[in-house]
C-alpha cells in the first residue's frame, strides 16, 4: 500500500483516530494533545509480521464508509480545538440518520427476505435522490456537519475512492451503524424497558 | 449584513454545487441491465476432438501428503484445459494453496501441478490479514481473459470469507494481483464462491454466490468485463441454500440448482431466471435428494441437462451422473461415477478398505499416476479412517461441456486427489 493512495490514509485515519478519541485527551494541553496524535498516527505504521496495526484493523473492519472516516475527522478537529461541537440536536439527528440506515440495509441484506436493500447501492439512483434531498435538506437547516458528511461521501463515490461499487459502502459501515444504535439504546433504554 | 444573511447567503450559494455533485453521480450510475446469456456452443464442431475412448479418467493433483479439495476447471484451447482447487495439511489451514495442472487434450495427461496463490500472496495482494484460502473457480472470458476468484478468510469461519479475483491475459502463465470484489455491506464478509461463472453476449460475467453467515442463500454476482461488480440478484434466501450451479438454457433463461442446506427434505433445489438473472424464482425442491453437497450441471447437445451429484440421503460415498429435462421433472441415472464398495457406504475395517482403495487407485489413475500409490496409501489413516472405520468420499463435483462435444468433470476424491472424467457426446447417446 503507497502513501499515493486514499486507502493508506483512510485506514491510517481508521486506526489512530478513534483510539485518539476515546483516550481522555480534552484534559491534555494542546501540545500534548498533537503529540498523542502524532504517536498514534506512527504506531498505527509499525509493521508486525510484515503489516501494520492498521492493516489488520483493515483485515477484521474492512475499508470503513466516507461517512466515518469524515466523523473521525471533524471529531479530531473538535478535539484539537479546530472548530466548534456541534449542537446536541445536531448530533442526535445524525445518529438516528446512521442508525435508521443500519436498521434497514444490516438484516435485510444478510439474507432476512427477498428484498436487498444493498441493490439499491449498485443501481443507486433512487438512493441518491434521496440523500441529495438530504443534504440539501440539511443544508437549509444549517445542519452543515450532516451535508458535509453526506455530499463528500457522494463526491467520493463519484470519484470512486474505495474499491466498492456501492454507494451504501460510502455512507454506512458496520462500526457507524453500531456506535450510533448502541448510543440511541443507551440514551432510550428506560423509555424502551419500563 | 446580518448574520442571518449571511447564512442565507451561504446556503443559497452551497446548493447548487449540493445539486450537481448529485446530478454528476445520477448520471455517472445507471443501472446495468445483463445482458443475454452467452451462447458458447453456437456453431461448435461436434466430436472433432475427442478422447480415444468414449469414458476416461485420471487424477488432475499429484501431491499425495496433501487435503485436496473444490476443483473447478476450464477450457483453454481446443487442446488444452485447466484444472484449479486447494490443497493443504487439511481445509482451512494456514498452508492452504490454491493449485491448478494442465490437461493435454491430444494424449489425454495432465501435466505437474503448481500454485497459483497461496496465504501470503492473497494478504501482500490486499494488502490484509490472511488467514486462510478456500474455493476457486476458473474461467475463460470471451475475451479470453482468463479469470480465478477464490476464497479467502481474515477473521473466523467460511462465514467471514470474501472473493478475490485475479485475471490472466496469457491464458495462465501469468497472473495480476489478487483484488477484492466488495459484495456484502457487513465487513464485506459472508460471500464465497462454488459454482462455475457464465457470460453474458456483452463480455459480462455472472458470477453464482452464496452466503454462509447468518443465513445461508445464494445470489448471482453480476460483473462487468473488467471484473467490477455491477449488481448482485438474490436466488433464494433464509438459512436453508448454498453454492448454486447456473446452467443458461436460453438467451434470457436459465436454472440454478442449489445445495439443501436445511432440516427438512434433503432435496436438491431448483430456481430459475427468464430475465439473464435478474429475477429468479422461489427454489422448489426436486426428485434428487441432496446430502447438504455441492454439485454440478451442464447442458448437453440435446438441450437436457447433465447434473453430477450425490443423490442419497446422508453421506458422499457415492458421486453419479443423470440426466434430466429442462423442467427437472424426468430424471434418468446414467452411471456412477465412483461408489464406495459398500453399497450403504458403511465405514469398512482398515484391513478391507484398503485393497479395495488400493483397485479404485488403480482403476483411477489411467496409469500416469500409478508410482504415487505407495505414498498415498501410507496417508490413509489420517485422512480417510476414523474409530468408526474408512470411509470413501466422492464430492464437490465441477462439470463442463466443451465447444468440442466433451463434458469434463472434476471432483474430489477421498480428498486425496482430484479426479477428473471426460467423455463424449457419443457416450452420453450410448447410455439411451
Amino acid at each position: 500500500m503507497s502513501p499515493l493512495e486514499f486507502v493508506f490514509w483512510q485506514s491510517l485515519a481508521s486506526a489512530a483516530l478513534p483510539l485518539f478519541l476515546l483516550l481522555p485527551g480534552a484534559r491534555l494541553s494542546a501540545p500534548l494533545r498533537y503529540t498523542l496524535l502524532l504517536v498514534l498516527l506512527a504506531l498505527a505504521l509499525v509493521p508486525i509480521n510484515g503489516l501494520s496495526p492498521a492493516m489488520y484493523l483493515r483485515s477484521v473492519f474492512d475499508d470503513l464508509a466516507l461517512t466515518t472516516s469524515l466523523a473521525l475527522l471533524l471529531g479530531t478537529a473538535v478535539r484539537l480545538g479546530w472548530m466548534a461541537r456541534p449542537s446536541e440536536a445536531q448530533l442526535t439527528l445524525l445518529l438516528w440518520l446512521f442508525a435508521g440506515m443500519a436498521v434497514v440495509l444490516y438484516p435485510a441484506a444478510l439474507g432476512v427476505s427477498y428484498l436487498d436493500p444493498y441493490r439499491l447501492g449498485f443501481a443507486p439512483r433512487l438512493l441518491l435522490a434521496g440523500v441529495g434531498l438530504l443534504s440539501l435538506g440539511l443544508l437549509w437547516q444549517q445542519h452543515y456537519v450532516g451535508c458535509l458528511l453526506l455530499s463528500l461521501a457522494t463526491l467520493g463515490f463519484v470519484l470512486q475512492l474505495k474499491a466498492s461499487t456501492n454507494y451504501w459502502d460510502y455512507l454506512i459501515d458496520p462500526a457507524l451503524g453500531t456506535v450510533c444504535v448502541v448510543v440511541l439504546l443507551r440514551r432510550h433504554w428506560r423509555r424502551l424497558i419500563p | 449584513m446580518s448574520f442571518a444573511d449571511r447564512s442565507l447567503l451561504w446556503r443559497v450559494a452551497l446548493a447548487p454545487f449540493i445539486l450537481v455533485l448529485f446530478a454528476v453521480a445520477w448520471v455517472q450510475h445507471p443501472a446495468a441491465v445483463p445482458a443475454p446469456f452467452l451462447d458458447d456452443h453456437a456453431g461448435a464442431p461436434t466430436l472433432e476432438l475427442s478422447p480415444s475412448s468414449p469414458f476416461v479418467n485420471g487424477f488432475a493433483s499429484s501431491d499425495v501428503d496433501d487435503y485436496v479439495h473444490a476443483a473447478a476447471l476450464t477450457q483453454l484451447s481446443e487442446d488444452t484445459l485447466l484444472s484449479v482447487w486447494f490443497a493443504g495439511s487439511r481445509e482451512g489451514a494456514a498452508d492452504v494453496q490454491i493449485r491448478g495442472a494442465r490437461f493435454d487434450v491430444s494424449d489425454e495427461s495432465w501435466n505437474a501441478e503448481f500454485v497459483l496463490a497461496t496465504r501470503e500472496s492473497t494478504q501482500q495482494g490486499l494488502d490484509r490479514y490472511v488467514r486462510k484460502l478456500g474455493n476457486p473457480v476458473v474461467a475463460l472470458a470471451p475475451d479470453q481473459r482468463l479469470w480465478l476468484f477464490y476464497v479467502s478468510v481474515s477473521i473466523g469461519g467460511w462465514g467471514g470469507s470474501a472473493i478475490n479475483a485475479m485475471y490472466s491475459e496469457d491464458r495462465g502463465e501469468s497472473w495480476s494481483a489478487p483484488r477484492r470484489l466488495v459484495t456484502s455491506p457487513f465487513f464485506n464478509i459472508s460471500t464465497l464462491v462454488r459454482g462455475a461463472p457464465v457470460f453474458h453476449d456483452d463480455g459480462s460475467i455472472g458470477l453464482p454466490v452464496y452466503h454462509e453467515f447468518i443465513g445461508k442463500f445464494a445470489e448471482y454476482l453480476y460483473l462487468s468485463a473488467d471484473g467490477e461488480v455491477l449488481d448482485k440478484y438474490r436466488i433464494s434466501r433464509g438459512n436453508h441454500s448454498l453454492q448454486p450451479t447456473i446452467v443458461p438454457t436460453g438467451p434470457e433463461s436459465a436454472v440454478a440448482m442449489l445445495r439443501y442446506a436445511g432440516t427438512e427434505h434433503h432435496r436438491v433445489l431448483a430456481s430459475r431466471t427468464e430475465d439473464a438473472g435478474r429475477s429468479w424464482s422461489a427454489p422448489v425442491p426436486l426428485e434428487p435428494f441432496n446430502p447438504n453437497s455441492s454439485l454440478a450441471a451442464a447442458l448437453t447437445h440435446r438441450n437436457t441437462l447433465l447434473v453430477a451429484l450425490n443423490n442419497l440421503r446422508d453421506g458422499r460415498f457415492r458421486l453419479s451422473l443423470y440426466e434430466t429435462d429442462l423442467e427437472m421433472e424426468n430424471w434418468e441415472h446414467l452411471i456412477d461415477v465412483d461408489a464406495s464398495p459398500d453399497p450403504d457406504g458403511n465405514p469398512l475395517p482398515e484391513s478391507s478398505f484398503t485393497p479395495a482403495l488400493r483397485r479404485q487407485f488403480m482403476a483411477s489413475s489411467s496409469g500416469s499416476r500409478d508410482d504415487l500409490l505407495g505414498g498415498f496409501l501410507a496417508e490413509v489413516d489420517e485422512r480417510m479412517c476414523r474409530r468408526a472405520g474408512c470411509e470413501f468420499e466422492y464430492e464437490y463435483p465441477y462439470l463442463v461441456h466443451t465447444r468440442e462435444g466433451i463434458f469434463h468433470l472434476v471432483y474430489s476424491w477421498n480428498n486425496s486427489f482430484i479426479k477428473h472424467v471426460s467423455f463424449t457426446q457419443d457416450w452420453l447417446e450410448s447410455r439411451h
